[in-house]
């Protein structure tokens, strides 16, 4: 612990000129709220802290000359949430980053850290998913763009290479009548980590669904998405047998653990009625947008 | 290796400290400051004890290296009243008796003071959501969440 | 003149008993000016942290300083050995129950670092002190630790059964005591020949305590003097100094001073000694300066002792009219590795006393054994035993009146105790004195809009939720008050010190105590001051717990203000050249009866202070230190009223309504008694939803943080309508009644009850502690499979 040394760099090269460097031994920091809990409890002890914070690019919310919107890594839940439109255009994706912990790690937490932390359970990865979100990164060898859901690999790892920072993520401009919303169950009703997150991503045409994504956490080793749910719900009415056809989508797509959390029948179970639960949410926001 | 020299601003005064790169702001508050308002009461941003703002944000100061607060300010439960008189939410807190044994009380109060900051009319929903990230083994919530709905009616009140 | 009276009344109405007083430490509490442990630093001190065991049971071959000893900062490090080599003695029990065969309690003594064997996970093994804490903790990690694996055993019943892992040689099947009250030959009797028999499997789940602040200690060492200081939040610190000097250091108690401040939460918790308080005392007399050790969350998980953890069959026996003829409830509590002062009490003595509650019941038995496991040691928990008897209690009522077609309501009101009946001699030995049970529970079925609640479900039924209502009655025997000091001294400055044994951890005592003596003395309660956390001030003390508090004080106090008064009239009678017999004692003051001659306590005591010239027979001042003898146990009692809804499709609970009308006595604040109410009804939900502490079949604790181990959070809980009926007490001076453990025992069977309440259409009878949302679902899709 006390031989750390702690840097907190203007510029993206220098970032990953000074996290390349320290060959693995180095921890970025955004908000914090993950690597300050396992520095305290001893998991990892980093010997160089690279504060990203000072990058502008890394806190910047942008539009996208496509209409879109690209949000840096480090971008706090409760500054998106302060964005003048961003949670009118993607609400669900905003609702996944302030389920991260309370208020004071809202202030902190961001989207980036939590995909980097590389939890199944991570609360603001669904969203994205759903979103079709592309995570843009930048290491020794460059920049290169990824689609969200193929970063996490597993229970704490990411496709990033040694060296690589996440910068930003990009999600695309939105068609008329779309919204998306995000719903997840703990074991208590405000804080904790998910047992279940459920995303849906809709565009509506009138009471038709022309479009549709669907991701799911904490039901399988990484955030998953699930192509058969929304295949269920395209081109219906929102209808019970298809929403009973997605649900079981969402169900049969789960591949969970038993552990203290909650089993693999209640997760798998809760999966279905999220699904139906976050739907409904999705589509009255867009039928009203 | 030699400690890191941070100058920033505490509860509006320019302050500078020394630390080393792995202390938190709270070590930094309690610890080389003698500020000891702030209190830990997990290390891990789960019980808001700790609470303090960061350039007018509610953070958890054991989630935050002490080096982050270069140039920026920090506001702490000592910089809540003025002089003798107490803050309004502090006030209120002593007359319906809002808090037990104290501890989370400072955190409480600094996250319920940026709550009303930032919505000066919150709903018993919205303050019990905001506080949720204090824990409290002794009160069950309940004269918290009223002393804080008052306090902000007496703020409107007082501002119409 | 009169006006002086007048002020004086209108005094006594804004801060005397009864009135709701905003509490006098409160502003420094608000600014963050409080003095709890980790807040005191001493000059020179180091830093100690803890080495635990990692394993739940296992032999202690060795244990490995020499990488440790040479990290940076390190000044020294204490094990088992050099405790032992100082000659230190060992933390005890001496509660003096007995078993069913007449024999004590099997203790097992536990010296403060382990020697021989680790017997749980947290298990302390040695202390590394250095200059700073993050020092302390990295050198930490470098101790090695020798040490043989045994199987563990975490769950009492198993623990208790033949072939089970034995933590200790001496103690036969893991047995601390196998306790039995009550006639079992005519409660079987009774069994056999009810018209109803009711049985339910109860667990009493295992709860992580969790006060807000971790402990801490800071120990010093005075050579000149041979005294040892520690500062310490704890319970009491004249019992604190006691065990310390007396059971470890034996040492004469005047040289265990022990200082306690602000204490940040305990609910019994902190109430004994700990290891750690031991070796930062060891540390500094060896080191030649202070030692700081404040615990960091995750170890409180492990070291903190925990609450309740027990498995109960409870059983109650009813003639065709409902009237119950008999109840029994058999089991085990599980203690955890070692004996606290008071953890036998729980599963035995407490649940017997408490199981009675409000009810008329002939016959009573409890036979219960109090086991050894391989988890951390448990002790009490705010209500200890009280709040779990209620609740095996009421979820029998409950159950029969759903088994045999009758309302709840009705069964309990056949069964519940009336005034006329009282004083009332339970069958476990208690004589109830004061109460009326019939009229709380009306008033509180009253408060709840019990007529609108098929309304309110139907409603919910709309939304798809599954609404329940559910009461609790409860009874609670508060711990007898023995020996508590009531000391008053009258200051230089003219303030008025309040010195007693007692101890909050933010129950606020300084305010009520202060009520007692202003009303009673006059004094002014600005001027008054309270002193209960230094042991030197103290000539006895009993400590806080039980619920006692108000009792032992307020009774304290009430007795040396009489010796206050007598004193008084002494000095007055000189001062006003008239005979003691012709000065009498009113508002505040001293009065030669039939003239407006008249002297005030505050007045007296300030021509005391400046020298009256008096007789040598007479006392010089007024200060007083007396000793309360003891009084008898209260019994506080209430109804609580829950409704709440559930989501059959993801078992979530959500809390809608809550009510209850409590006898608490003589209330001295309701400002503070509310909030008590509150609090323990919180502490109960919690247990009831959502906290377990959980180990895994090697002893290791599953919950070991606030990720894992669900605390309720202010979006966890709705608000509650609070009443009071009071019925004083006649068996304390006061008459108050208690009210610190009361909350939770009304609201772990009302929450419980609800939750049947609103499962029971789909088939469902019972439902464990905690009910968590996936427990619900599985509950309501075994139900429905069935």
């Amino acid at each position: 612990m006390t031989d750390i040394q702690y840097v907190a760099p203007s510029t993206l090269d220098e970032a990953v000129g000074a996290y390349a460097a320290a060959k693995g031994a180095a921890r970025i920091l955004a908000g914090g709220t993950d690597l300050l809990v396992q520095m305290r409890a001893g998991m990892v002890k980093p010997g160089l802290i690279v504060d990203i914070k000072k990058v502008a690019e890394l806190s910047a919310i942008e539009k996208t000359p496509e209409g879109g919107f690209r949000i840096g890594a480090a971008v706090s839940g409760a500054v998106l949430e302060e964005h003048p439109t961003f949670g009118k255009v993607w609400p669900g994706v905003l609702e996944g980053l302030n389920l991260i912990g309370s208020t004071q790690v809202q202030g902190r937490a961001s989207a980036g850290g939590n995909l980097c932390n590389g939890s199944p359970a991570a609360d603001s990865i669904p969203g994205l998913v759903a979103a079709g979100a592309i995570a843009t990164v930048q290491g020794p060898n460059g920049r290169r763009n990824i689609p969200v859901e193929q970063v996490p690999t597993g229970p704490g790892k990411t496709s990033l290479a040694p060296g690589e920072i996440l910068v930003s993520f990009t999600l695309p401009p939105r068609p008329a009548h779309s919204s998306d919303a995000y719903l997840r169950m703990i074991p208590r009703t405000e804080m904790d980590i998910a047992v279940v997150g459920c995303a849906v991503s809709l565009t509506m045409d009138g009471d038709t669904c022309t479009a549709a994504r669907v991701s799911l956490g904490a039901v399988a080793p990484t955030v998953l998405l699930v192509e058969d749910a929304a295949k269920a719900l395209v081109l219906t009415k929102l209808d019970d047998a298809s929403l009973d056809k997605a649900a079981a989508a969402c169900s049969a797509a789960c591949n969970p653990i038993d552990d203290k959390r909650g089993t693999i029948a209640y997760r798998t179970k809760v999966a279905g009625v999220l699904l139906k639960r976050t739907t409904a949410i999705a589509a009255e926001r867009a039928k009203g947008g | 290796m030699a400690k890191m020299h941070i100058t920033t601003t505490i509860n509006g005064e320019p302050t500078e400290f020394l630390c080393e790169p792995y202390e938190t702001m709270l070590d930094v508050l309690r610890d080389n400051l003698g500020m000891t308002g702030s209190k830990e009461g997990c290390g891990s941003g789960d019980c808001g004890a700790c609470s303090v703002t960061l350039d007018d944000r509610l953070v958890c100061s054991c989630l935050m290296l002490a080096a982050e607060a270069e140039g920026h300010e920090i506001r702490t439960i000592e910089g809540m009243s003025e002089g003798e008189a107490l803050h309004p939410l502090q006030q209120k807190f002593l007359e319906t008796a809002a808090l037990q044994c104290g501890i989370c009380t400072p955190g409480v109060l600094v996250a319920a003071d940026a709550l009303l900051k930032k919505n000066p009319n919150p709903s018993e929903t919205e303050v019990r959501y905001w506080l949720a990230g204090n824990l409290c083994r002794c009160t069950g919530y309940d004269k918290i969440v009223r002393a804080v709905l008052e306090t902000a009616a007496d703020l409107r009140g007082a501002a119409e | 003149m009169d006006s002086v009276v007048e002020d004086n009344q209108l005094g006594m109405m804004k801060y005397g008993i009864g009135q709701p007083v905003t509490r006098s430490e409160d502003p420094k509490l608000l600014r963050g000016e409080g003095n709890y442990t980790d807040d005191v630093n001493l000059d020179g001190q180091a830093y100690g942290v803890m080495v635990r065991s990692p394993y739940a049971h296992g032999t202690l071959n060795g244990i490995d300083t020499a990488e440790a000893s040479t990290a940076p900062g390190v000044i020294a490090i204490l094990t088992g050995a050099d405790l032992d080599a100082a000659g230190l003695g060992t933390m005890k029990c001496g509660l003096p129950l007995k078993g069913r065969d007449g024999s004590p309690i099997n203790y097992v003594p536990r010296p403060a670092l382990a020697t021989d064997k680790v017997r749980y996970v947290g298990d302390p093994v040695a202390i590394v002190i250095a200059e700073t804490a993050t020092q302390a903790r990295d050198a930490a990690e470098l101790v090695e630790l020798d040490i043989d694996p045994l199987p563990a055993v975490t769950d009492a019943r198993a623990a208790a059964e033949a072939g089970a892992p034995q933590l200790y040689d001496s103690v036969s099947g893991n047995t601390a005591i196998d306790f039995q009250y009550g006639d079992t030959a005519k409660v079987d009797t009774a069994f056999k020949e009810a018209s109803h028999q009711t049985r339910l499997n109860i667990r009493n789940n295992r709860i992580v305590v969790s006060a807000m602040e971790p402990r801490s200690a800071v120990g010093s060492f005075d050579a000149a003097s041979e005294g040892y200081t520690l500062n310490v939040g704890c319970q009491g610190v004249f019992g604190m100094m006691n065990t310390l000097a007396k059971q470890v250091f034996n040492i004469e108690p005047e040289k265990m001073h022990v200082v306690t401040g602000n204490v940040g939460g305990s609910f019994g918790m902190k109430a004994g000694a700990y290891p750690e308080y031991i070796c930062v005392l060891h540390a500094a007399k060896v080191l030649g300066r202070p030692v700081k050790w404040t615990d960091d969350r995750s170890g409180s998980f492990l070291s903190d002792c925990h609450g309740r953890d027990h498995d109960m069959t409870a059983e109650l026996a009813l003639d065709a009219d409902g009237k119950f003829t008999a109840l029994r409830i058999t089991g085990y509590g599980n203690v955890g590795a070692f004996l606290t002062a008071v953890s036998p009490m729980m599963p035995t003595m407490n649940t017997l006393k408490n199981a009675n509650s409000v009810y008329r019941l002939p016959l009573i038995e409890v036979a219960s054994k109090a086991v050894f496991t391989n988890t951390t040691p448990v002790t009490a928990y705010r209500g200890a035993g009280r709040p779990e008897a209620n609740y095996y209690m009421e979820r029998l009522i409950e159950t029969a009146a759903r088994e045999m077609g009758i309302d709840a309501i009705e069964l309990r009101r056949r069964n519940q105790i009336l005034p006329s009946e009282i004083p009332y001699a339970a069958a476990n030995g208690m004589n109830y004195d004061s109460g009326d049970f019939p009229t709380i529970m009306q008033k509180a079925v009253e408060a709840s809009d019990w007529d609108g609640f098929a309304a309110r479900k139907a409603e919910s039924e709309k939304r798809g939720k599954l609404r329940g209502r559910g009461v609790g009655c409860y009874l609670e025997v508060t711990a007898p008050v023995q020996e508590e000091m009531g000391g008053i001294r009258f200051e230089e400055n003219g303030d008025v010190t309040i010195i007693t044994g007692t101890l909050d951890y933010g129950q606020g005592h300084w305010t009520p105590f202060a009520q007692v003596l202003h009303q009673k003395l006059g004094v002014p309660f600005e001027r008054i001051r309270l002193i209960q956390g230094d042991s030197a001030e103290l000539i006895a003390g009993g400590g806080t717990g039980g619920s006692k508090s108000i009792m032992a004080s307020g009774a304290a106090i009430l007795e040396a203000s009489d010796i206050v008064i007598d004193k008084g009239k002494k000095i007055a009678a000189h001062v006003f050249e008239t005979a003691v017999e012709d000065i009498v004692f009113e508002g505040g003051a001293f009065q030669v009866a039939g003239t407006d001659r008249t002297v005030t306590v505050t007045e007296l005591a300030e021509q005391l202070r400046g020298g009256l010239d008096l007789p040598e027979d007479l006392p010089r001042d007024l200060s007083v230190k007396h000793i309360f003898d003891a009084a008898p146990s209260a019994f506080p009692n209430g109804c609580h009223v829950c409704e709440l809804e559930v989501d059959p499709d993801t078992g979530v609970v959500e809390i809608d309504r809550y009510n209850m009308v409590n006898d608490f006595g003589t209330v001295v604040n309701p400002l503070l008694v509310e909030g008590q109410a509150h609090g323990g009804i919180v502490q109960g939900l919690g247990q009831a939803l959502m906290e377990n502490a959980v180990y895994d079949s090697e002893g290791q604790l599953q919950t070991g943080s606030y990720m894992d181990y669900a605390v309720p959070r202010a979006s966890d809980v709705p608000s509650f309508t609070f009443a009071t009926h009071a019925v004083p007490a006649t068996t304390n001076p006061l008459g108050a009644k208690g009210c610190g453990e009361a909350g939770c025992a009304g609201s772990l069977p009302s929450i419980m009850n609800a939750l049947v309440d609103a499962l029971a259409p789909l088939g469902v009878k019972h439902i464990d502690m905690p009910a968590t949302p996936e427990k619900v679902w599985a509950a309501i899709q075994s139900a429905k499979a069935a």
